[in-house]
């Protein structure tokens, strides 16, 4: 149902609107904080769509000089903040309104998941239920052990992000991730001819790039700006949790009703996906207890669509 | 070095050597051409697949999400594994004083070189962005696996270049003192240059027996880090089938297994075209078949650690992989190798009467096919089962089944492997003549 | 950039549901119809079933209050604070209705025990004037109810005594200032996403203050909070940056050296073991190459 919609010119605004860059009407480009005013040999122009809807000329060597501070910035992350998501799988009746806003955000084809709602079922004779995956943002991360580059890594907010700029599509974290929270641009992704002139955003990890890693971001650039992951407010069953654990409060994306982290996992006995690898997750399970579907019928979902999962 | 010789004796047993070792070199045959014709052929389709590849990206593979790594990773593994087998002929057995190795360790040597030279390109070949391997080197991470792998890499190679030029000296110092008529003369030069101005001088051997004897010693470390070090970039991850302690001895013990089936190949063909029935004899495909044997045991004894120890166990993920091994998909390209590749080659090999070229080199290309495959069998089963299900994906996210595209690309740096090792044998002596007139009582010194 | 987005999305979730849900009636049988609520009508029980709600109902139908109904559900869960809903339905078909379900919203039976969801239906009761208690729900209990009109509030940490301290600025009916006594009043702090309520429904002592003992929680690293104080009917709130705890310093884990870490950050034993070792590989090499170049001196000149 996504695939019709290219967002990239509604969200070329958000752009600039995000980084406090106004483009004046008369085409006179004001630069505040990392659009520098710089002008350059390189007199390529790309065009930009201002806040106001109007189209103006920006030479390409500034918006190079944008790429780097972007790229230093989302290296860096956001200081203070230790970022943690709760998922509470009472609550997922599997809309998947999560994968679809994710896979609209970050540019990704219907088969690329940075969050992918499993049916699972823990032994034979019990019950089903449904497990969104995004990446577990390990605080010991498989992942950015093995890469050769630095293109993936560890923010000091803990974020496990990608630079798909450096990324020389060797795969190993692929390998690495016991989650399986990684994919890969095999071909052309979805959105290369929108994208072309696009500055890369680290943090939205847009445009994808053919031969190059993507993941799950926890939405970094939206946390940036304060707001919750494109996940996390699609989701329409409260299944989300989301908040810095420095605060110890995690917020619901569906009723925005905010609690107290440690409240939430002492009381529900959370835990994370697989401990016994060491790989510190930062995303923690609410058990599904009490689920709001019927959990004997395994071949419909609360939808009456059928199911066709794969079990392990 | 037997009994001492008159010098008149000396210097026909020297003639008669340094002819039947250069005769090869000074002309090329109509059969050598067709070979070179056919690897080169097979390289033209290869690079041209590889074209598509580029153009398209890794989707003309069958690797995705789940089986990221395919077939070129290993034959990666493959490659490296063979290579190895430079260091277990000249190091370990050559520093042991086994003088049987003289004939063959050059063969071993240019394996080595032609092999290692190639696990560096497969790895570009696998790569999503080749045009961004000079990032290895700008942003090189020293906790990643790849980049030690990429230094001892580059490592093996210089020293298997050093290994193969150093004994070559003063053979390259004969070719230039006794070809000069007989060959075009941009080849001569080649020769006049590479011997460095060798004229057998004590001195020179002095210095060349001395720097040969430190290289060797040092191969060996690097050998046995090349290949754990490629054993860690599965052994280091959480896998089933790939998390394991005995990876790095297991890698290095089948590598020796399939490196010494690559050299009884090599020594068979070699012999057979170059007529060298009178050096590399069957005593020395005698040895070799007791050397696999060796090292096949080994290799044997890792196995069973390797699979008895969970196959006991049957945890979770263990028990999912190694069904598929045993009984599963992959049974028969399991048992196949396990058998044909190991069992088989050490049984048969026991017998005196199948340690003869022939027999020899019909085991060494079940030992070769059998190690290709057993890396297969190594990659791609573990990255089949993940440790979540699999879901929400096309069918063929479930599944590996390499594409025509992949299955060229793959046979065509192999290709060129065999390219690089016939170039090799072809324009220098695959024998040391100066070492095997050494061992025949010449005093190579004043004769050369 | 989502709006468009979100509408194409909820129109094909509509579509689905819209073709099941409308064409389902509720199933309630005649027996839950007559039921009537087995616990009494008092504040207790209607604060239980206010936490029940928020846990199991907000999700959807938003507060009973105000309505920020869950937009992304539809149908759209009605707000259920409002008279027409409060005036049709019995308390009996409020029962059946939440036990049974109906197209998107899941039957309630298994998940909540008929105490529980006869909590949730006093609570929701609370919001209709007009209600009148029946079967075992006793009159509600007397409560001396402020009259006056709460002008602002105030809020101050007394670090003496680690407490809150929200005053409320009232006028009586004749406009003359008063202390508002027994309003309830809500004390939130303010997170990254939302805002964490540390005390709820405090009632107001005899001074128009509410004391809330320290809920320990944790400030920014210069020492601060935003709290934001209410009335639990939202009318009136306050919203300010205190002085509370102590400064922290965030230990930024970029700062040590893991093998997790960026190649800048690079355990230094695996550094130094690294490169010693290719070091003095590499000075072999250099080495056996100088060899060369002395086998070269040597030669017949």
């Amino acid at each position: 149902m996504s695939q019709n919609i290219t967002p990239e010119v509604t969200s070329r605004r958000n752009f600039l609107k995000k980084f406090g860059i106004t483009v004046g009407a008369a085409g006179a480009v004001t630069s505040l904080g990392l659009l520098s005013a710089c002008v350059n040999d390189d007199d390529e122009m790309v065009s930009l769509l201002t806040t106001d809807g109007q189209t103006v000329q920006v030479k390409k060597s500034q918006l190079k000089v944008n790429l780097v501070e972007m790229q230093e910035r989302g290296r860096e992350g956001i200081p203070g903040k230790k970022y943690v998501m709760v998922i509470d799988l009472a609550k997922c009746l599997n809309a998947r309104l999560c994968m679809a806003a994710c896979q609209g955000a970050h540019h990704l084809k219907p088969e690329q998941h940075h969050i992918n709602v499993l049916q699972m079922q823990n032994a034979e004779g019990t019950g089903f239920y449904y497990q969104p995956k995004p990446c577990m943002h390990c605080d010991n991360p498989p992942c950015t052990k093995v890469c050769p580059v630095d293109a993936t890594f560890k923010r000091q907010d803990g974020i496990v992000l990608i630079d798909n700029e450096r990324c020389i599509g060797c795969r190993f974290c692929i390998a690495a991730c016991p989650y399986s929270a990684r994919v890969f641009n095999w071909s052309e992704p979805k959105y290369v001819e929108g994208d072309e002139n696009r500055v890369y955003d680290i943090e939205l990890n847009v445009p994808q790039k053919k031969g190059t890693i993507s993941k799950c971001l926890f939405s970094a650039d939206q946390l940036r700006v304060g707001k919750l992951p494109y996940c996390v407010s699609a989701c329409p069953n409260g299944t989300y949790w989301f908040g810095d654990a420095n605060e110890d409060a995690v917020t619901n994306g569906t009723s925005k009703e905010t609690v107290r982290l440690s409240t939430l996992l002492h009381e529900n006995a959370a835990y994370t996906l697989m401990p016994e690898l060491g790989t510190k997750p930062r995303v923690y399970y609410l058990p599904p207890k009490d689920r709001l579907f019927d959990y004997q019928n395994t071949e419909k979902n609360y939808l009456g669509e059928e199911e066709h999962g794969h079990h392990a | 070095m037997s009994e001492i010789k008159s010098q008149e004796e000396q210097k026909v047993i020297f003639e008669k050597i340094r002819k039947d070792i250069l005769r090869p070199v000074m002309s090329i045959s109509y059969g050598y051409k067709l070979w070179v014709g056919i690897l080169l052929t097979i390289i033209a389709v290869a690079v041209w697949a590889y074209y598509y590849q580029l153009r398209d990206g890794l989707m003309v593979t069958a690797m995705r999400d789940y089986v990221s790594w395919g077939m070129y990773i290993a034959t990666f593994v493959f490659f490296v594994a063979t290579a190895l087998v430079g260091m277990l002929i000249s190091a370990v057995v050559g520093l042991l004083g086994k003088k049987w190795i003289i004939p063959i360790s050059r063969i071993a040597e240019m394996i080595a070189l032609a092999f290692v030279m190639m696990a560096g390109i497969i790895i570009v070949v696998d790569m999503g962005r080749p045009d961004r391997l000079l990032n290895v080197f700008i942003h090189g991470r020293f906790q990643s696996p790849i980049f030690w792998d990429i230094t001892v890499v580059t490592t093996y190679v210089t020293i298997s270049m050093l290994l193969l030029f150093l004994p070559l000296l003063p053979d390259l110092g004969i070719m230039r003192n006794h070809l000069k008529k007989d060959i075009p003369a941009w080849q001569w030069n080649i020769y006049n240059i590479l011997s460095l101005g060798w004229v057998g001088t004590p001195n020179q051997y002095k210095i060349l027996h001395r720097t040969i004897r430190v290289l060797l010693v040092l191969i060996i470390p690097v050998a046995l880090a090349i290949h754990t070090v490629t054993s860690w970039l599965s052994a280091a991850t959480l896998r089933a089938g790939w998390d394991s302690t005995i990876f790095g001895p297991y890698y290095v013990s089948g590598a020796f297994v399939a490196g010494s089936g690559a050299v009884l190949i090599a020594m068979y063909f070699i012999r057979k075209a170059y007529k060298l029935e009178e050096y590399i004899t069957d005593e020395s495909f005698n040895m070799m078949g007791k050397l696999l044997v060796l090292v096949s045991l080994v290799y044997l004894y890792f196995n069973l650690n390797e699979f008895l120890v969970p196959g006991y166990k049957m945890k979770t993920a263990d028990a999912v992989h190694l069904h598929t091994l045993f009984v599963g998909k992959y049974a028969f390209m399991f048992w196949a190798t396990q058998i044909g590749g190991l069992f088989l080659p050490i049984f048969l090999s026991l017998f005196r009467k199948m340690r003869k070229p022939f027999p020899m080199m019909l085991i060494g290309i079940a030992v070769v096919l059998g190690a290709w495959f057993k890396r297969f069998i190594i990659i791609i089963p573990t990255l089949i089962h993940a440790h979540l299900p699999i879901q929400n994906v096309p069918q063929e996210f479930h599944e590996y089944n390499p594409t025509g595209i992949e299955i060229t690309i793959t046979i065509g740096v192999i290709a060129i492997s065999v390219l690089i090792f016939t170039i090799l044998v072809k324009l220098f002596p695959v024998i040391p003549i100066w070492e095997t007139a050494h061992e025949k009582g010449v005093d190579i010194e004043k004769n050369l | 950039m989502h709006t468009i987005y979100k509408l194409v999305i909820y129109s094909s979730i509509s579509l689905l549901w819209v073709g099941s849900v409308q064409a389902q009636n509720w199933t309630i049988s005649e027996e839950e119809r007559a039921m009537k609520m087995t616990v009494e009508y008092t504040e207790a029980i209607q604060t239980e079933g206010k936490a029940i709600f928020e846990k199991s109902c907000k999700m959807c139908h938003g507060d009973l209050i105000v309505s920020p109904v869950n937009d992304r559900v539809l149908p759209i869960a009605p707000n259920l604070g409002a008279t027409s809903i409060q005036s049709a339905n019995s308390d009996g078909e409020f029962y059946g209705k939440i036990s049974n379900g109906k197209g998107g919203m899941p039957p309630f039976k298994a998940a909540l025990s008929p105490d529980d969801l006869w909590k949730v239906i006093a609570y929701l009761r609370t919001s209709y004037a007009a209600y009148v208690p029946q079967g075992a729900a006793a009159p509600s209990e007397a409560v001396a109810i402020f009259e006056g009109t709460i002008k602002s509030l105030t809020t101050t940490f007394d670090t003496a005594a680690k407490q809150f301290v929200v005053q409320l600025n009232a006028v009586d009916l004749a406009g003359n200032p008063t202390y508002a006594m027994n309003v309830k009043v809500d004390l939130l702090f303010k997170t990254s996403f939302g805002y964490l309520p540390v005390a709820k429904g405090v009632k107001s002592n005899s001074k128009g203050q509410v004391l809330i003992a320290d809920p320990n929680i944790q400030p920014d690293s210069t020492g601060h909070i935003i709290v934001k104080a209410q009335t639990a009917d939202l009318a009136v709130s306050e919203e300010k940056v205190i002085a509370y705890g102590s400064p922290w310093v965030w230990d930024s884990p970029l700062n040590h050296r893991s093998l997790w870490g960026t190649s800048a950050n690079t355990p230094i034993w695996l550094l130094a073991t690294y490169l010693s070792v290719v070091l003095g590989v590499w000075i072999t090499i250099f080495w056996a190459i100088l060899q060369l170049f002395r086998i070269w001196m040597l030669r017949e000149r």
